[in-house]
């Protein structure tokens, strides 16, 4: 069996379950984090170190799993822990629901631990939720190039540095990204910025402790999905059109900007694999940009990120790489 | 040359008292639709187009250079 972790909405994962099933592998069970409505009630027992699931009627235990494919989601047993409702109680009541969730997030934790110990696994839950810094860190350590960095508090101290160069700000977490409901079809983002000298004039003197990073005046920019050792990589063209300049994700549906597949120069390749295997991640996909002299910058990497948009305009047929790297590792687990 | 591109909606009109006690990667938020109907239903079309002409002309050959 082959075991698949995702969201409802992942249409990735049907994908690559469709070539699952083109490529003889029918014992396929895909749990979707997101998924609230569905009836089949997980059942699971952990005896220490052997677990065993029930889904409707059939018991897996850990042993029938020839590989795991961790997509994305964590809190895959959704709606295990009961709802209780002290509303004479507000205030213990949100801290008695934050309880819950750290007890979630923990059990969660601890059976895909079990889990990743026992079975071949592509991607990682508990290494899908990086810390941006010290990704930076390791890429360097890597001796990949990254452009320099500076948080601070202090709006003259960010002064200071864009006197010296342009600089660009997001989150050091994950950017902001929320969809209210579908009737209202409206989400919210924030983007890569530029920073100029006139915002921070408006800012007081100590501010929220802010990320900003040198611009690199791109040539182009490298999006690459990173598949077990195989680095697939696209050259985006979003430097000629004013929407994309700073970030490509303000897409320009109208006139979409030009994406081709792309080679990696061999060392700054054989880099990234140094940085996976830093990481110990063995998927994910990873931002480039190259500037007007050719060098390569490393930005950052997503273990859970789309690779539909690598996959779909290079024809690298990323998803029937994933479903033959899951047959094989279901077929090498068995064999051991 | 101008190029024709779609508007990029304004950031959220938030307070600006409040705004600028958030980090600076937060201070401009932009509220937009998932993507429009007729713009979806396009792209759907030319990806299928592309699909199959890339696909038959063996489009996947990495390049190694770009060329402007």
């Amino acid at each position: 069996m082959i075991f698949i972790f995702s969201s409802v909405l992942d249409l990735s994962t049907t994908d690559v379950m469709r070539w699952l099933h083109h490529l003889g592998v029918t014992d396929v069970l895909r749990v979707n984090y997101d998924d609230a409505a569905n009836d089949r009630i997980v059942e699971f027992n952990v005896d220490q170190d052997i677990l065993s699931f029930r889904f409707d009627d059939r018991v897996i235990p850990l042993s029938e799993i020839g590989a795991v494919w961790y997509r994305k989601g964590r809190h895959w047993l959704c709606n295990q822990f009961l709802d209780v409702n002290f509303s004479d109680y507000p205030k213990f009541a949100a801290y008695i629901a934050k309880k819950m969730f750290a007890e979630e997030l923990r059990l969660s934790e601890y059976l895909h631990f079990v889990i990743e110990n026992a079975v071949p696994e592509l991607g990682s839950p508990v290494r899908s939720d990086l810390n941006k810094l010290m990704v930076l860190h390791a890429a360097r350590q890597a001796g990949l190039l990254t452009p320099r960095f500076l948080i601070s508090n202090s709006k003259a101290s960010l002064k200071t540095a864009l006197a010296e160069d342009p600089l660009i700000t997001k989150p050091i977490s994950d950017v902001l990204y929320l969809f209210e409901t579908e009737e209202t079809n409206f989400g919210y983002y924030t983007y890569t910025e530029t920073v100029t000298a006139a915002a921070l004039d408006e800012l007081p003197d100590r501010i929220s402790p802010s990320f900003v990073q040198e611009q690199i005046i791109k040539k182009f920019e490298v999006r690459v999905f990173f598949l077990d050792g195989q680095c697939y990589a696209m050259a985006i063209f979003s430097q000629g059109d004013e929407q994309t300049r700073v970030d490509f994700r303000q897409y320009n549906y109208t006139k979409p900007n030009r994406t081709v597949p792309f080679t990696l120069p061999p060392d700054v390749e054989s880099k990234l694999v140094r940085l996976f295997e830093l990481l110990k991640l063995n998927t994910g996909s990873v931002d480039f940009v190259v500037d007007q002299q050719g060098r390569f910058f490393f930005l950052e990497v997503n273990p859970v990120g789309q690779f539909t948009m690598v996959s779909a305009p290079c024809n690298y047929f990323l998803e029937k790489q994933i479903a033959l790297t899951l047959r094989q590792y279901a077929t090498r687990n068995r064999s051991n | 040359m101008p190029r024709e591109t779609d508007p990029i909606e304004p950031p959220l009109k938030l307070p600006r008292s409040e705004i600028v006690r958030l980090p600076l990667g937060y201070q401009k938020i932009y509220p937009k639709p998932l993507m429009p109907k007729r713009i979806a239903d396009k792209l759907m079309v030319d990806n299928v187009k592309f699909r199959v002409r890339s696909f038959s002309a063996g489009s996947n050959k990495p390049i190694s250079k770009i060329v402007e």
